[in-house]
């Protein structure tokens, strides 16, 4: 059984031009391509060069009960890398899903109702695909492991990308769900100066997304409405006006809420029993 | 954009200027006794001194009043400090700005400006508790006699014009979001805080959830502002610009370096099929204590009984 997860295996064959064997583990979506592929070549020819990429670990493939290949795998909160994995793979996710909704503007019509909210997809999809290929690189120069989910993602069959208001709703999840995973593992990366600071200078823009989102979804202060149910359930606390911040199982539970991955992959943490306070108000 | 003509105080030569650090932050810190009054004004007359020079001037320019205002670097009550007094500039700000008839337009504009307002407020609470309860004594409390927010006439009418009124406003919260970011890795990821008959509150996680509910407003002021036409911004930042629009000048240290297109050592602009200004707008810089409080400090004013100084 192969283990899709480490799309490292192409990287380690060092021949980063091949794109048709890039593609196979890393399938893109069409808008992405060009810049993936170009990227891809270019990681492989000066970061990976020569490196030698950590075989995957913790990554297994079984049959269970109903006869699917589910494939797990485990996040180590205790490792810096196994941090931005984490990070990896929430971006990979909103990259995939806002160049999947960009193509349906441009292929099938969707218009989620504005110039202004158009506009702001195209500059998510570019702006959550220049974080997932920036966390390939980071994870890539600590020979980290790489936790590719591409081949999981069920955009195609489990999502109505012409539907404007299930787009924009899906939207405010991802990036809600983002600022709060970001908010939680800070703890995480405490001593790690640099990748505390990097993750900090994304989820302030995973912020400004969700605001700008926010205000195309609800009215006139609901790009911060921390008394929001959808807020609250997500252990806000109003009282104190402090985002939300989860811990990463409640962060890929929410994930696994999206509908936007395969069952078939079982995310699993440890380590990460640090609690997320502030919340016991 | 080039950021590079914007000159930045090196971090250097302010951590230079620190070691004789601090009898005013120190006796804060230890909760010294002296008047209220007297560590307010203590503590404003720090950041407004260094106010004057703005970003274009070295510290090493500074006299002896300045170095005081370099926090010790490690010392989480002092950076708890540094967000209170931030805290505080933007909470008296939005709420004269929401008790000044005529200012704000009714409908949307209100509505946001309150709900800003309100958190403002409660970080101001939350900031204050967690640094009493870590036995530091917390900056302040400052009212609209503390600041000037026509920053010495450069904004002639924050409160009389809207206009200007937003456009502080998207600058207040950008660099709200640049403090609390510059500060992150300066903040311990273990230190508990419990505040009593309130609740724990990690230091670290809180700065992160306060950090992203500045970079919501951010992005509603920015919105705000675009809507109106007052400023061609998006809710992100693109490369070093702050927006068409008055005052250009006066608030582009809020944005020196955040054209920034390396990123854990890569020039993404170089590896990547994109230009540099999605590159840009897809990470929020950081800024230092020191280039904040060259910021913040054109706003808070002296007291009168400084003027000796």
């Amino acid at each position: 059984m192969i283990c899709f997860l480490n799309p490292n295996a192409v990287f380690m064959a060092d021949s980063p031009s091949e794109t048709a064997s890039t593609e196979t583990a890393f399938p893109l979506q069409p808008t992405a391509r060009n810049s993936r592929r170009g990227f891809l070549r270019t990681l492989g020819g000066t970061a990976l060069a020569g490196g030698a990429f950590a075989t995957v670990s913790g990554c297994d493939t079984d049959n269970d009960d109903d006869g699917n290949d589910t494939t797990s795998v485990t996040l180590d909160f205790n490792n810096a890398v196994d941090v931005l994995n984490y990070a990896f793979v929430l971006e990979q996710l909103e990259a995939a899903f806002y160049a999947r909704a960009v193509q349906a503007m441009d292929e099938d019509g969707l218009d989620l109702g504005s110039e202004p909210a158009n506009d702001y997809f195209r500059d998510l999809a570019a702006h959550e695909d220049i974080h997932q290929q920036l966390f390939a690189t980071a994870i890539g120069a600590q020979d980290g492991r790489l936790i590719g989910i591409s081949n999981f993602l069920t955009l195609e069959e489990d999502f109505d990308f012409e539907n404007p208001d299930a787009v924009l709703e899906m939207a405010q999840t991802l990036e809600d769900t983002g600022v709060s995973a970001y908010n939680g593992a800070g703890v995480y990366l405490a001593g790690s100066d640099a990748f505390l600071t990097l993750a900090g200078k994304i989820v302030s823009v995973e912020g400004r997304h969700a605001s700008a989102i926010r205000a195309l979804t609800g009215g006139p202060t609901h790009f911060a409405d921390l008394d929001s149910n959808f807020l609250t359930d997500l252990n806000a606390n109003p009282d104190f006006a402090l985002g939300v911040a989860q811990s990463p199982s409640d962060v890929l539970g929410a994930v696994a809420g999206t509908g936007l991955l395969s069952e078939d992959l079982q995310i699993n943490t440890t380590n990460d029993e640090m609690d997320v306070p502030n919340t016991s108000s | 954009m080039n950021a590079s003509t914007h000159d930045r105080p090196s971090s250097s030569s302010a951590a230079d200027a620190a070691p004789d650090a601090a009898p005013d932050a120190d006796a804060a810190l230890e909760g010294r006794e002296g008047s209220a009054p007297n560590m307010r004004r203590q503590t404003l007359r720090r950041l407004g001194k260094m106010g004057l020079g703005a970003a274009a001037l070295s510290f090493a320019t500074f006299g002896p009043g300045v170095r005081k205002a370099v926090a010790q670097d490690g010392d989480p009550v002092s950076i708890l400090n540094f967000a209170l007094t931030l805290e505080y500039l933007e909470s008296v700000y939005y709420q004269t700005a929401v008790d000044t008839d005529g200012l704000l337009p009714d409908g949307q504009a209100r509505d946001v400006y309150e709900l800003i307002a309100t958190h403002e407020e409660k970080h101001v609470g939350v900031l204050r508790a967690a640094i009493s309860a870590a036995g530091g004594t917390p900056v302040g409390p400052f009212d609209e006699s503390n600041f000037d927010f026509t920053a010495g006439g450069t904004f002639p009418n924050p409160f009389d014009n809207y206009t200007v009124f937003l456009a502080l406003s998207q600058a207040f919260e950008d660099t709200g979001v640049r403090a609390y970011k510059g500060q992150a890795a300066n903040i311990p990821g273990d230190l508990d805080i419990d505040v009593p008959d309130v609740g724990t509150f990690n230091a670290l996680t809180t700065a992160l959830q306060i950090h992203s509910v500045e970079a919501r407003h951010a992005a509603e002021a920015r919105r705000l502002r675009a809507a109106r036409g007052d400023a061609n911004v998006q809710p992100w930042i693109l490369l070093d610009n702050p927006g068409l629009g008055q005052s250009n000048d006066a608030v582009q240290p809020v944005y020196a370096g955040e054209d920034q297109v390396t990123q854990a050592g890569v020039n993404l602009a170089d590896q990547l099929n994109y230009d540099e200004g999605p590159i840009s707008e897809a990470f929020d810089e950081p800024l230092s204590m020191d280039d904040v409080n060259a910021i913040a400090g054109l706003f808070i004013t002296d007291d009168d009984d400084d003027s000796d100084n």
